[in-house]
């Protein structure tokens, strides 16, 4: 196993190389005075300036190779670079993005799990009945629904006509104690940290940010994971050993429970994983529609406007997580389940 | 398990709505902005309206416009305005003595002196930073536009790339010319320009962020220059970050800076006790920015945001919201105007410019040299509409390149007007002819997400198209990086673009619009260029020297129009802004040079 | 067989009839919604009826309304059918093109070929799929064309290891072995013996995903980075809806019309796909085999 883990980690350097040299290529195709545009944002900003001092201010007349090598220099030496956008070192935005994404990420997986699960038990308890045709039209629908279509309409609901959840990461009363008070950052999390700093308010305010972008990503989740049980749950009730469970007249709740649903969520678990991946790489549309700032909107602002090393930066990041993130699935389910032999 | 779920989510629910309890906070100011946040908080680099909107409540300037009217200048860190008549400016209006004000405090409680003052402007000039504001006082103070042009000046390079490339000696020696524009005098300051400069004074009142009072002493302790006359090198032209002001201020305006929140894009301010003309009534403020709409207007409706930005065209979902205060009507010294391209490349540009051939299916890289053509266009564009349709009646049809709000313009000047007939007469004139006869297909541009000047050019697109069945326009719609990249090789035969003012004067639109080195002759090619060159500079060169207003508006009367007449541009919009705002904001207080969007040492709140 | 178990399913049985009604509308278009004399060039240019910027509800001329900008809604939404149809089916068709020959290729000669390719691909695979439509999209400029490009680069590594799979397994079958004693060329072997048998479920894989890529593809016209303004496409339908989704304080849905119209369109659209993809998952599944 660990010759296993050291070639999957040897393979690391490759795929960051290459995911930056692309971001590199496609860059190339800018001109330079295209890239002044990160600095003069807008026509509003087109004043008295000499754009061709600022090509030359920020070396944006180098050959791309030129800054490909520069950049690699200051990635050694632990230098991401400073990202205009952001208005902040690269490696700093990551770091203060980052938690926030993680934060969504985690209360999302539960009930996109959960509800996925429960949606795919009644589906496979009821196959080819109407309420398994229901279950599945329900979550096929959510599917189909482009996140920014769902996430207005609950911003609408929830904010505009009911006032209960707001957009953004905290509340501005909350904010300003999180920002200038005696408040300790210790994660990043702001639920996490509300309750180490003994602040039971600020928590509930930072969960009643979350509940909106959460209800939008578990209900287009949800067919995905429906799916994942359904047919694993199938499987299994074809199985001889449920079967015979059944025969010896056990009730179908027990059989469900102990028997079916235990072992059809051995691939939920793998499909987690990747899901996880998905929603830590950023959840553009969700974070632009709810104001929430996590890394997705970070990465997707940066990148609108030609803000390469922020746009370097993050990929190179996400880069490292998909790596690590399925090693430790794939040797994490290994473990589980010892069929599995890694090669 | 089902129950579990579900007893969960409404306990949630219930904690959710226990907190959300909506409390009015009087003595905090929330503004929820749209098109960004600042680039820079230091006022020597920032040049865009997000900088100067916090930078206008950390620092005060010399000057300010009394009750927002650009007419009248009063005293604010300054004790008199420097007039002839009051023997504070000399006779040919080169030498201006500014008295300083005693007893004002800076946010670190130091006291403000003449030094500081002086070093503000002084250290401004020296670090230049690329793309900033400082020409401002280059230009009255040396006539030229950079410190580059200086350190020229004294004798060294213009081109050199790194700046320890250049001989101390001459670094000294350029030093030496600056610190020689500006002395202080006792409690005074005596500026020496290079040429009378009416409007100098406009630049250094409040508005131009450029012209904030920074305290030297604090400088220095946070590593920044001191004011050595050999070391200034070091802090020349750095990345904004680099900068020591960037993130960081000591002014002695009304409210502290105390966090911008880059990740949260919010700026958290707070109100300074011992401000010099009393504490304001508000505690603190909150400047955030949120690019989606709809997140924002749910804020204002909510109560969440005092005021919020709205762009024109949205203005009429806004105005019937209860408890919700719209003020238009707002005047802005600012026009938009239609580009033509004097001389545009070929090679390249197929795409706006087709065969580059008269011949039906392109244009020459001469086609807007001929003025015929630029007349045609200009009376084909249907300048009503656009006002009334697009801009919702926000504003008014210019009379030329000057704003009209702006002292020195002939509001009674002929304009055009939107009439086919003589637009199809000048058409008929262009290339002797052959125009008409062989007809012409060119490419329009505008950059992407301004959906005002999209609709704009549609508007010249049907008009045009009307005229003459074998007129081909096509509107394009390019990214904004893409634009730039094309204006600076005067790519786009035709384009839209706009001017906020810097200070108001009838100079600052002259010298953008029409001097061969202005901002936009470079995007509208040679032939421009040349023109300007022969005709305008001249003009431009006097205007601004005149110290006699009667002289300086014939001048500019003159320019207008010269501009008209030879149809150089199209401005087609001169328009005016507004405010939303909960109606609890009490204080608004309006001035068309300020960035700020609420002059916040003003506002309080009252709940109705 | 597999058209039968199709009809036989409820579910599936609406989506081919919802598939069925969208292909007669883009085919249609023509005379559904005919284009004016002025856009006569360009009947993908979304008729524009005023200069101003307020949506307008429906009436007797514009039976969906005008949405913001005046452009009208039903135009829009009948030839944006087009435009969905047009972009599903050159990026589902030129990533599977892509993926197979790359894929297929790779698997079968195998080895050090088939082990660079694969880290190619893994390399595609490691940008967060949006951010990277982004990337491109700004770089290279608003379009159609460009979002099909941008789709493409990050979608054919998908299909491409899909068939990898399959080809491995089939390479080992002894009929391919026999061919190749035989001296049968290798090209032929490929295209004559190996993709017959593992094609198919990379196709169906395909056109199950025309739904997801008319939602990215829309979610970048949403972004600002779709199609032209004024370009008959529902996502920059919806996108002009964005700022009228609220309404009015005293009537949320004063606005309904410029997000239902073109929300439906797509989610009818990409409903169609899914509801008939779910079904074929059932039945290619063998695990359901009850």
């Amino acid at each position: 196993m660990i010759t296993y883990i050291a070639r999957r980690l040897l393979f690391l350097p490759v795929v960051l190389i290459g995911v930056t040299l692309m971001i590199f290529v496609a860059m190339s195709f800018l001109s330079p005075y295209q890239l002044v545009s990160t600095y003069i944002k807008s026509p509003e900003e087109l004043k008295n300036q000499s754009l061709d001092d600022l090509v030359r201010k920020y070396g944006l007349d180098q050959p791309v190779h030129v800054r490909y090598v520069n950049w690699m220099r200051n990635l050694f030496r632990g230098d991401l670079g400073y990202s205009v956008s952001a208005n902040m070192p690269v490696a700093e935005a990551i770091a203060r993005r980052f938690p926030a994404t993680v934060e969504l990420a985690l209360f999302a997986i539960v009930p996109v799990i959960l509800g996925g699960i429960w949606l795919g038990t009644i589906s496979a308890k009821h196959y080819n009945r109407p309420l398994d045709h229901l279950s599945r039209t329900f979550a096929i629908v959510g599917w189909s629904l482009p996140d920014f279509v769902f996430g207005l309409i609950l911003l609408m609901v929830f904010y505009g006509v009911l006032g209960w959840f707001p957009p953004g990461r905290l509340s501005m009363w909350a904010d300003s104690i999180v920002l200038t008070g005696d408040f300790t950052r210790y994660t990043g999390l702001n639920t996490v940290d509300a309750l180490l700093n003994g602040r039971p308010d600020i928590f509930w305010d930072a969960v009643r940010h979350l509940i909106a972008p959460v209800m939008t990503l578990a209900y287009l989740w949800w067919a995905y994971l429906l799916r994942i049980t359904r047919s694993s749950m199938l499987e299994v009730m074809n199985k001889d050993y449920v079967r015979t469970a059944r025969a010896k007249g056990l009730t179908e709740q027990v059989v469900m429970g102990r028997h079916v649903r235990r072992n059809a969520l051995i691939p939920v678990a793998t499909v987690s994983g990747s899901m996880v991946l998905g929603l830590l790489g950023g959840v553009v549309i969700v974070e632009t529609v709810f104001d929430y700032k996590g890394l997705g909107l970070l990465t997707a602002t940066g990148a609108q406007q030609l803000d390469y090393t922020l746009v370097l930066g993050t990929t190179l990041f996400y880069g490292l997580l998909l790596v690590l993130i399925n090693l430790v699935v794939d040797v994490l389910y290994a473990v589980i389940d010892p069929r599995v032999r890694l090669e | 398990m089902k129950t579990k779920v579900f007893s969960l989510i409404v306990l949630l629910l219930t904690l959710s709505l226990s907190v959300s309890v909506f409390a009015f906070d009087p003595e905090t100011f929330v503004y929820v902005g749209g098109a960004g946040g600042p680039q820079t908080l230091d006022p020597a680099a920032a040049y865009d309206t997000a900088s100067g909107e916090v930078i206008h409540h950390v620092y005060d300037n010399l000057f300010e416009y009394v009750g927002g009217d650009l007419d009248k200048i009063g005293p604010m860190l300054a004790l008199e305005v420097p007039t002839v008549a009051n023997g504070l400016m000399s006779e040919d209006g080169r030498t201006i003595r500014v008295p300083i004000r005693q007893g004002v405090k800076f946010h670190d409680g130091s006291e403000l002196t003449a030094e500081d003052v002086k070093y503000s402007f002084v250290r401004g000039m020296l670090a230049d930073p690329a793309g900033g504001p400082m020409w401002m006082f280059f230009e009255p103070l040396l006539g030229v536009q950079t410190m580059r042009d200086v350190i020229a000046m004294a004798g060294g390079p213009s081109d050199f790339a790194e700046i320890d490339e250049v001989d101390p000696a001459i670094l000294r020696k350029a030093y030496d010319l600056i610190d020689a524009t500006i002395e202080v005098d006792g409690n005074d300051i005596v500026f020496h320009l290079v040429d009378p400069y009416p409007p100098f004074i406009n630049i250094l009142a409040k508005g131009g962020s450029w012209s904030s009072i920074i305290s030297k002493e604090w400088m220095a302790a946070q590593g920044d220059w001191d004011g050595n006359p050999d070391t200034w090198a070091k802090w020349y032209d750095l990345a904004l970050e680099e900068m020591t002001l960037y993130d960081k201020a000591n002014g002695t305006g009304p409210f502290r800076l105390d966090t911008w929140d880059k990740s949260g894009a919010q700026i958290l301010l707070s109100r300074f006790d011992e401000y010099w003309r009393g504490p304001a009534q508000l505690k603190s403020a909150v400047i955030k920015n949120i690019p989606e709409f709809s997140t924002r207007l749910l804020m204002l409706r909510a109560g969440d945001a005092d005021g919020i930005y709205v762009g024109q065209q949205e203005l009429p979902q806004v105005r019937s919201i209860p408890n919700v205060a719209v003020v238009e009507g707002l005047p802005q010294v600012t026009n938009t105007v239609l580009f033509f391209s004097f001389t545009i490349p070929i090679e390249g540009n197929e795409d706006l410019v087709g065969s580059g051939k008269l011949d039906g299916n392109g244009i020459p890289s001469d086609f807007f040299a001929d003025i015929n053509v630029r007349k045609g266009f200009s009376y084909a564009f249907d300048f009503e509409a656009y006002l009334n349709e697009v801009a919702l009646g926000a504003g008014e049809i210019p009379k030329g390149p000057f704003p009209q709000s702006l002292p020195y313009v002939n509001t009674d000047q002929e304009y055009f007007t939107h009439d086919l007939n003589k637009a199809a007469e000048y058409f008929k004139q262009a290339f002797d002819g052959e125009v008409w006869e062989k007809g012409f297909k060119v490419g329009i541009v505008y950059n992407t997400g301004n959906d005002a000047r999209k609709t704009a050019l549609e508007i010249l697109e049907y008009n045009i198209e009307r005229i003459n069945p074998k007129f081909q326009v096509e509107v394009i719609g390019l990214e904004w990086a893409t634009v730039l990249d094309r204006l600076r090789s005067a790519s786009l035969p035709v384009f839209v673009m706009g001017w906020l003012m810097d200070f108001p004067d009838t100079h600052n639109f002259a010298v953008p619009f029409m001097h061969s080195s202005g901002t936009f002759a470079g995007f509208c090619g040679q032939g421009l260029i040349d023109l300007a060159k022969e005709q305008f500079d001249e003009l431009i060169a006097a205007g601004i020297k005149a110290t006699d207003p009667a002289e300086r508006e014939k001048i500019y009367f003159e320019l207008q129009k010269q501009y008209v007449d030879l149809a150089v541009g199209m401005p087609f919009m001169e328009a005016t802004t507004h405010r939303v705002m909960r109606d609890w904001v009490e204080g608004f207080e309006y001035c068309p040079a300020y960035s700020a969007q609420y002059d916040l040492y003003y506002i309080s709140k009252v709940q109705k | 067989m597999v058209m039968k178990k199709l009809l036989r399913n409820p579910l599936s049985m609406i989506g081919l009839l919802l598939l069925l009604g969208f292909i007669l509308v883009a085919v249609f278009a023509p005379w559904i919604a005919p284009t004016s004399e002025m856009y006569a060039n360009d009947p993908y240019r979304v008729p524009r009826y005023g200069w101003g910027n307020n949506p307008e509800p429906p009436s007797s001329e514009h039976p969906m309304g005008l949405t913001q900008g005046k452009y009208d809604i039903f135009y829009g939404v009948v030839w944006g059918t087009r435009t969905a149809f047009l972009v599903g089916l050159i990026v589902t068709g030129l990533s599977c093109i892509i993926g197979i020959v790359i894929g297929s290729t790779s698997a079968y000669i195998g080895g050090k070929f088939d082990e660079v390719v694969m880290r190619f691909v893994d390399v595609f695979m490691s940008f967060p799929f949006l951010i990277a439509a982004i990337v491109i999209t700004t770089i290279l400029g608003r379009g159609l064309d460009k979002v099909i490009i941008a789709l493409v680069i990050f979608r054919w590594t998908g299909y491409a290891r899909l068939i990898r799979g399959n080809v491995l397994q089939v390479k080992q079958e002894e009929y391919i072995m026999a061919a190749q004693a035989g001296g049968v060329s290798h090209r032929k072997i490929l295209i004559r013996h190996v993709l017959p048998n593992t094609i198919f479920p990379v196709l169906i894989q395909a056109s199950m995903n025309m739904g997801s890529i008319v939602v990215t593809a829309s979610t970048l016209s949403f972004l600002g980075l779709g199609a032209p303004e004024g370009h008959a496409d529902w996502g920059q339908m919806i996108s002009f809806a964005r700022n009228w989704i609220l309404g009015t304080p005293d009537n949320p849905v004063a606005y309904w019309y410029t997000v239902v119209w073109p929300g439906l369109a797509i989610v009818l659209f990409v409903l169609s796909w899914n509801l008939i993809g779910d079904a074929f998952r059932d039945i290619m599944d063998p695990r359901i085999q009850g």
